[in-house]
């Protein structure tokens, strides 16, 4: 098949590629992800393609369903690369779209798209087709009303950066919808071949990348000049009867690793052994592993004069004073005033007014309406705190530099029989039986002094916890 | 879309509207003999295969004119 980037050609004739052939594209200050390779493993996602992985199609019906919550339409639309075809069969005419690009980095993948095409005339949506990166976005200022993007920034070096791109391509009024991957995915994997490295070959190397947090990503919207940030996380967790078809799952998708600092083997030992931790540690009693996918799912508008904006600092008509002699009559209701609203309130505010006295009349200022409060980028709803009143859990680390990490001290050890004592577990958390498992020890030194792992240690024990969630 | 017997050359109107060059966002030139894109202000052309434009600036070729040689000046532009 005819490779865009000259093969054929290059034998005959000298020319010269506007970058270099061996490195990356450098303009990015971290190189985190090598984008080449990428392309490479989408092609090959390309002709694995499943189209009926629930997965991919979950989070895509996900994200096109956010259209039908907006009372705008978008009759021009920008697909990001990431899951391509699936967006394409879930938009199915929501949204009022009427011309939808494709895009995505791998050749193979689009032109799938394209083909697949004719199968999907019957939308009326008129499509065209592109390859190109999303780091280096080639589409004009304020052209395309919506840009979508499922499963596929996550994989970019410079994420702010491929935002702000898209928010420059998009019209004023414009929506931003993405869905990337945080940092609770595959985090079942990351262990399993933690241990299986360690045992093995006595030292980690990065298997899984580095994803974002759900509290970054409302920084993310803001930072690439977004209004009206909306954040929302959804879990999902996939079953599969043994690791090597988890991994085949990741193929599929086009997940595969492609970090710049890599091990670009893999020993068939570690391998089989990472397998076999996964499934020792985590598998539920029919045999079946499970496997985390946290999705995050980001919502930007551009800049428009008819969005709601906070007002002018400064601009307030009304203080906080005024209203306590409105309203403020019960020493109840000073009190809640005072203590939520008005911190630095002077004492004579928080004194609450004498019942002897008869109550205020109303002051002759007429009320302007409130200011509303400033934007902030909204928060994601709080995790559930456990019944047990255990401390927050512990980040993951990352394996770049893990004797520059000091691992936070063991803040939570159960005393055994976790089950009982402490009600059902939380989902997210795994914790520390009273005795040693068999198989944790390994070559050399495992014991609590001399901890190699970058994260505290816990153990799954597959009695206390369950899987029900 | 009809397919010509140059088949590289179609490209929807739609996406010739809105596309510009990857790194310098300028305007892009349709050039027909060499069924590419070509963005004139960094001399760089890109392919265009089977009516998909491929505009992923590692497929870029830089543009070889007669009088100066190849010049490494998308080189520069990218490694800023």
């Amino acid at each position: 098949m005819y490779r865009p980037n000259g093969n054929l050609v290059r034998s005959f004739v000298r020319r010269s590629f506007c970058t270099v052939a061996d490195g990356n594209l450098d303009t990015s200050k971290v190189q985190i992800f090598d984008r080449h390779l990428k392309r490479k493993q989408r092609d090959r996602a390309a002709w694995l393609l499943n189209r009926k992985d629930s997965l991919v199609n979950t989070v895509a019906d996900n994200l096109v369903d956010r259209l039908e919550d907006v009372k705008k339409t978008f009759p021009s639309a920008l697909c990001l690369g990431g899951s391509l075809e699936a967006i394409r069969r879930s938009v199915g005419g929501r949204g009022g779209i009427e011309k939808l690009i494709m895009m995505d980095s791998s050749y193979d993948m689009v032109k799938l798209c394209k083909d697949a095409e004719k199968d999907l005339s019957s939308d009326n949506i008129e499509t065209s087709f592109m390859v190109a990166d999303e780091e280096f976005l080639p589409v004009k200022e304020s052209s395309v009303d919506l840009v979508i993007s499922c499963l596929g920034l996550h994989w970019t070096n410079d994420l702010p950066g491929a935002m702000i791109q898209s928010r420059l391509a998009l019209k004023p009024d414009g929506l931003f919808l993405a869905a990337i991957f945080g940092g609770e995915t595959l985090k079942e994997l990351r262990i399993a071949c933690t241990i299986a490295h360690m045992e093995r070959e006595g030292g980690v190397s990065p298997r899984i990348s580095p994803l974002a947090q759900v509290r970054d990503a409302g920084n993310l919207l803001t930072r690439a000049g977004f209004t009206l940030p909306g954040v929302d996380v959804d879990e999902y967790q996939v079953r599969y009867n043994s690791a090597l078809e988890l991994i085949e799952h990741l193929r599929a998708m086009g997940e595969t690793n492609a970090l710049v600092n890599r091990v670009k083997f893999l020993k068939k030992d570690t391998a089989l052994a990472a397998a076999a931790v996964y499934e020792s540690m985590f598998a539920a009693e029919d045999g079946t592993i499970p496997a985390t996918f946290q999705v995050i799912y980001m919502t930007g508008w551009r800049e428009h004069e008819s969005q709601q904006k906070a007002k002018r600092r400064g601009s307030a008509t009304v203080s906080f004073k005024d209203i306590q002699k409105e309203f403020g009559v019960t020493a109840a209701a000073v009190d809640n005033l005072t203590g939520s609203l008005c911190s630095t309130c002077t004492p004579l505010c928080s004194s609450p007014p004498s019942t002897a006295k008869p109550p205020p009349s109303p002051p002759a200022v007429t009320f302007k309406p409130l200011p509303s409060p400033p934007a902030v980028p909204s928060r994601p709803p709080p995790s559930p705190k456990p019944v047990h009143k255990a401390p927050p859990p512990p980040r993951f680390y990352y394996f770049d530099s893990p004797l520059d990490v000091v691992p936070p001290p063991p803040t939570y050890i159960s005393s055994g029989g976790s089950g009982n004592n402490h009600g059902p577990p939380s989902p997210r958390f795994v914790y520390f039986p009273s005795t040693q498992p068999a198989g944790g020890g390994g070559p050399g030194g495992f014991g609590q002094n001399s901890y190699p792992y970058p994260y505290p240690y816990y153990m799954y024990d597959s009695k206390a916890a369950s899987w029900s969630a | 879309m009809v397919r010509g017997s140059r088949v590289g050359v179609e490209i929807s109107k739609s996406l010739t509207q809105i596309l510009v060059c990857p790194l310098s966002k300028q305007p892009l030139r349709l050039c027909e003999k060499s069924n590419s894109l070509i963005s004139d202000t960094i001399g760089v052309s890109f392919p265009i295969v089977e009516g998909i434009p491929c505009l992923v600036p590692r497929d870029g070729e830089i543009i070889e004119t007669e009088d100066t040689p190849s010049d490494r000046k998308a080189d520069e532009t990218t490694q800023e």
